[in-house]
């Protein structure tokens, strides 16, 4: 290389130089180089040009350097500042493991409550729209609907509320019509106001309106993006289109005109593909059901109200003024109510997902501050070993503070490189939430990783979390006493002070622990009380098939049933088969009906029936008890002689029995159900006879027990549309062919729904056994990290009283003896902590108590095995790093 | 690791000593040292403003006569030379680091 192009070189590198230093820095180089090229040659020249970049570099900082300390701190770090974190690997890769796991975990929940709670919904005044039905306390009922015309009376005497409008409380199915196709859409009942509370304007066309309420049946619908898009190709003519649809097939097909598109992402109420103005719909409603319109709108409750706050008002004080007009109106009346539930929209959409998510994030939280405590413990730990390095160090100058600032960078570089660690951590965490989504979540799908404040959250927590982890060792390290460290000879300086915090930190970890598996060991008893909770039929190898034939002559429709239940019971791997009108847990939906018992007849607003409660009332096939395992108790089941023509019966659940008879044989009482079948010409209701008592069922939930009222389907205008098949073996052969069968049957069958109930039954518990495994990773996690903690006590206790130890076994110390001694402070910190742990678990138990089944937040049972897991595991680590102070010899003491 | 006033790093130590023994230039100290250039230099410019060795330029006319730029030299302030005779007190080593340079 020649000596101009080393020239051009040393030009190059003093751009780098500060101007006012630029030309005398050259000169001085360009000095040097002139000569070592003539005295040593080339090589040398070019060996000493390869310093004149870092010296470039090092003018630059030492004037940068004179402004910020900062800057010079950093710009003075070498690779060797480091080489304690390579030296100590095990250490430094546990703490990395330790952040990318908690990082991780915890990005990943926020990422989910990101999407399914913090992210507006897309409704005007989200905060100040609310969610209202009425509860009846009287009949144990948590849950009833509001009736069209109540809502009137409210919108006209509350204070506290700017606008109020109705929606179907469960979406009602509706067939698309084209040609011979029909589509099941889902269609939401909803009144004009209904759009103005949500303040969402139509992506296309106009909203609902006052006057698309008028009429006896309706006329216009808006519909959402997204069946615009599926269904009409999103095409631009869609307003003003008029389509055709079907209620029900005993209903004749309508036409509707569309007047809207909603825009995308608007899902309230959820799932809801079509919105249809609701008083025109009970208009038409009543005129087939042959009952006053005006009645129906007054009476019949199947919506929930939407509301929109004032400003000012609260959402306790809306629930009150409701409450306080219903009263009065509903005093005595069939469907009283004892309060008005008012739930801000938000958490009636999240629903049980929002505890469950937050107990999550709380446990994830605690997970992070333990590993940041657990972190800081073994960088102390180290820096104790090391500390004679670092007296050294101090003593040939090393600036304190430079010492204590590398501390805390240690802490942000062991963070930083979990950060990366976490990023796939958090990928894992979040397809599997998502995959597995065991909670009805909105909007879960739309979890994502990369969005700003997701990584906002991520970037923050790792910052946290790196100098939370340096603090301490940072603070151990700027006590250091050099002179006291060198002259002493002791091979570790832990100040009593530091003693003390490593104990308390040690401790936190241990209480944690307990709590959180506390936490676990609570969702466990849950779990199991779930498990253990009679659902009253037998699930496993029960599948359940939803269909529904094109014809609307109830006759037609029993022969269908009828042939397809014998074709079933014939099929290789069914051993039995039967139908319903409604599945077991399937949902909040359901016919709810009020008996009348024998002796309570008349129609006054007081007649005594209108007392009773309500019953959920299901038409079934003669086999159904036997096909589910429904065990009948007294009486007889239905048998094919039950029909139109024959004595009404009815057979009742045992708690049914127990609430309308009570101390008194159900069997052979008499009551009237409505939905009873014509027959003869007849159209009054006939007195029904209970002929069997069967036992519980859980129709709607699995924590939702009701009392059942059954009527065979040949007697009842339910139409049984479930089919319940009992397969000890694989279910697929035999959906295949029971489809098969019905659509030789009727070849415009709806097949619907297909599930088998074990895993209807599995989903109903899936929350609980969510929450239960989440929290049982992180309280296992936080035990093995307290544990870690307690093994570093008692080595740090070895380390400390080496020689101690050395010469009380030079005295005839027995091994067990060494070993009590150096367990001593272990045990007290255990002992301690759980003590703590325990009243902590206390209040977190509160917390969750609202989501525990069958147990208590203060279960003993719980407290204790969580305390005997933290108890035994600390116990044990300790002992075994005990086992080092056993060993010590005599001549340890007169080492070092 | 690096230092502030009064205590020294080894380097800022050796490159004291060596101007102590009349290694002046860079060069020369990066030869009698065997640091490199990239230490040296950076370490002159820190003693430098610590105010323990001053620096000048050597006369154009001896530069002239060899025909080169002329070469920056360094020397040791009172203040080097005192901190020096406190490192040589309680490091009696540092002394018999380097020869005398033989001539300038």
């Amino acid at each position: 290389m020649s000596l101009p192009f080393l020239r051009c070189l040393l030009a190059a590198f003093a751009r780098v130089v500060p101007t006012s230093e630029r030309v005398r820095w050259r000169e001085e180089w360009l000095g040097e180089l002139e000569h070592v090229a003539r005295k040593r040659g080339s090589r040398a020249a070019i060996r000493m040009v390869t310093g004149a970049l870092p010296d470039a570099f090092a003018f630059r900082q030492a004037r940068a350097g004179q402004a910020r300390p900062a800057y010079r701190f950093i710009s003075s770090l070498s690779w060797l500042d480091f080489k304690p974190l390579v030296r100590n690997r095990r250490i430094s890769l546990i703490a990395i493991a330790l952040f990318a796991v908690t990082i991780g975990v915890t990005t990943a929940i926020y990422a989910v409550i990101e999407a399914v709670m913090l992210r507006p919904i897309g409704m005007r005044a989200e905060d100040r729209t609310v969610v209202i039905w009425q509860r009846d306390d009287a009949r144990s009922t948590p849950v009833v609907e509001a009736a069209h015309g109540e809502v009137d009376a409210w919108r006209r005497n509350a204070r506290s509320v700017e606008a109020l409008g109705v929606f179907s409380s469960v979406n009602w199915s509706l067939s698309l019509v084209d040609g011979d196709s029909h589509t099941r859409l889902a269609y939401a009942a909803v009144s004009a106001p209904f759009f103005e509370v949500a303040g969402v304007p139509a992506a296309r066309g106009r909203l609902l309106n006052s006057l698309d309420e008028v009429g006896n049946e309706p006329r216009v619908a808006v519909i959402s993006d997204e069946l615009w898009r599926q269904r009409f190709g999103a095409s631009s003519r869609i307003v003003g289109a008029v389509i055709r649809v079907q209620e029900d097939v005993e209903l004749p097909v309508r036409s509707i005109e569309v007047v809207g598109v909603m825009p995308p992402g608007f899902d309230f109420p959820r799932g809801a593909q079509i919105w249809v103005p609701a008083a025109p719909s009970l208009r038409a409603f009543a005129q087939r059901a042959r009952q006053d319109a005006g009645d129906v709108l007054a009476n019949l409750r199947v919506f929930y109200v939407l509301g929109r706050l004032r400003q000012d008002a609260l959402v306790a004080q809306l629930a009150e003024e409701l409450s306080a007009i219903s009263r009065p109106a509903q005093r005595g009346s069939a469907g009283g109510v004892s309060s008005v539930v008012v739930t801000p929209v938000d958490a009636y959409l999240q629903g049980p997902a929002r505890p469950v998510l937050w107990t999550m994030l709380g446990g994830a939280v605690l997970m992070v501050l333990l590993a940041c405590s657990s972190v800081a413990g073994l960088q102390v730990f180290r820096a104790a070993t090391e500390d004679h390095a670092l007296a050294v160090q101090m003593a040939l100058g090393a600036e304190r503070q430079r010492l204590i600032a590398r501390a805390l960078l240690e802490g942000v570089l062991l963070a930083g490189a979990g950060f990366i660690g976490a990023l796939a951590m958090a990928w894992f965490v979040t397809t599997w939430l998502v995959s597995t989504a065991p909670l009805d979540v909105p909007r879960l799908a739309t979890t994502r990783l990369t969005n700003w404040p997701v990584a906002l959250f991520m970037v923050t927590l790792t910052a946290m979390v790196g100098v939370l982890a340096g603090v301490w060792p940072a603070v151990f390290v700027g006590r250091i006493d050099a002179g006291r460290t060198l002259t002493s000879g002791a091979r570790t300086v832990m100040h009593p002070r530091e003693r003390r915090l490593q104990r308390v930190v040690v401790g936190w970890q241990v209480a944690v622990a307990v709590v959180l598996l506390a936490g676990a060991a609570l969702f466990v008893r849950s779990v199991q009380a779930l498990d253990r909770t009679d659902v009253g039929f037998r699930a496993e190898g029960l599948l359940s098939m939803e269909l529904e034939p094109s014809w609307k002559e109830l006759e037609r429709w029993d022969v269908f049933y009828d042939v397809l239940l014998s074709r079933s019971r014939e099929l290789s791997g069914v051993t039995d088969a039967g139908a319903v009108y409604l599945r077991p847990l399937s949902g909040p939906i359901g016919n709810d009906t009020i008996p009348v018992l024998a002796g309570q007849e008349g129609l006054g607003e007081n007649a005594p029936w209108r007392r009773n409660p309500r019953a959920n009332t299901e038409a079934i096939t003669p086999g159904y008890f036997r096909t589910l395992g429904i065990p009948l108790q007294a009486g007889r089941d239905f048998a094919a002689t039950d029909v139109a023509a024959a004595p009404n019966v009815v057979i009742v659940s045992a708690s049914a029995a127990a609430r309308y008879w009570p101390g008194q044989d159900a069997i052979g009482q008499r009551l009237v159900v409505a939905t009873q079948r014509a027959h003869g010409g007849r159209e009054q209701l006939r007195w029904q006879t209970v002929v069997g008592v069967v036992g519980d069922v859980r129709y709607r939930g699995l924590l939702d027990p009701r009392l059942d009222i059954y009527l065979p389907a040949a007697q009842s205008t339910m139409r049984v549309k479930h089919l319940l098949v009992r397969t000890p073996g694989p279910a697929e052969p035999v959906i295949a062919r029971v489809h098969a069968i019905a659509r030789e049957l009727d070849a415009g069958v709806h097949l619907g729904e297909v599930v088998l109930m074990s895993d209807a039954l599995g989903r109903e518990s899936a929350p609980w056994r969510f929450a239960m495994r989440v929290l049982s990773f992180f309280g296992g996690l936080a035990a093995v990290l307290a544990t870690i903690g307690l093994i570093g006590i008692v080595w740090l206790v070895v380390a400390i009283q080496r020689r101690e130890l050395g010469v009380r076994a030079a005295l005839g110390a027995t091994p067990n003896q060494l070993r009590r001694h150096t367990l001593t402070d272990a045990l007290w910190t255990i002992s301690a902590a759980t003590v703590i742990g325990i009243l902590g678990a206390l209040g977190v138990g509160r917390l969750l108590a609202g989501f525990l089944v069958g147990t208590s937040a203060h279960d003993p049972l719980s407290l204790a095995g969580a305390a005997a897991v933290a108890l035994c595991t600390g116990g044990i680590g300790s002992l075994l790093a005990a086992q080092g102070a056993a060993r010590t010899s005599p001549a340890d003491a007169l080492r070092d | 690791m690096p230092v502030s006033n009064p205590t020294l790093s080894y380097t800022g130590l050796f490159i004291l000593q060596a101007l102590a023994q009349g290694y002046r230039f860079g060069f020369d100290i990066m030869e009698v040292t065997g640091l490199p250039s990239g230490t040296i230099y950076p370490a002159l410019r820190r003693l430098e403003a610590l105010e323990l060795v001053t620096s000048d330029w050597e006369t154009d006319l001896k530069a002239r006569k060899e025909g080169r730029p002329r070469r920056r030299y360094y020397e040791l302030t009172a203040a080097g030379k005192r901190q020096l005779a406190e490192a040589q007190a309680r490091f009696h080593a540092v002394q018999r680091l380097f020869p005398k340079r033989s001539t300038t």
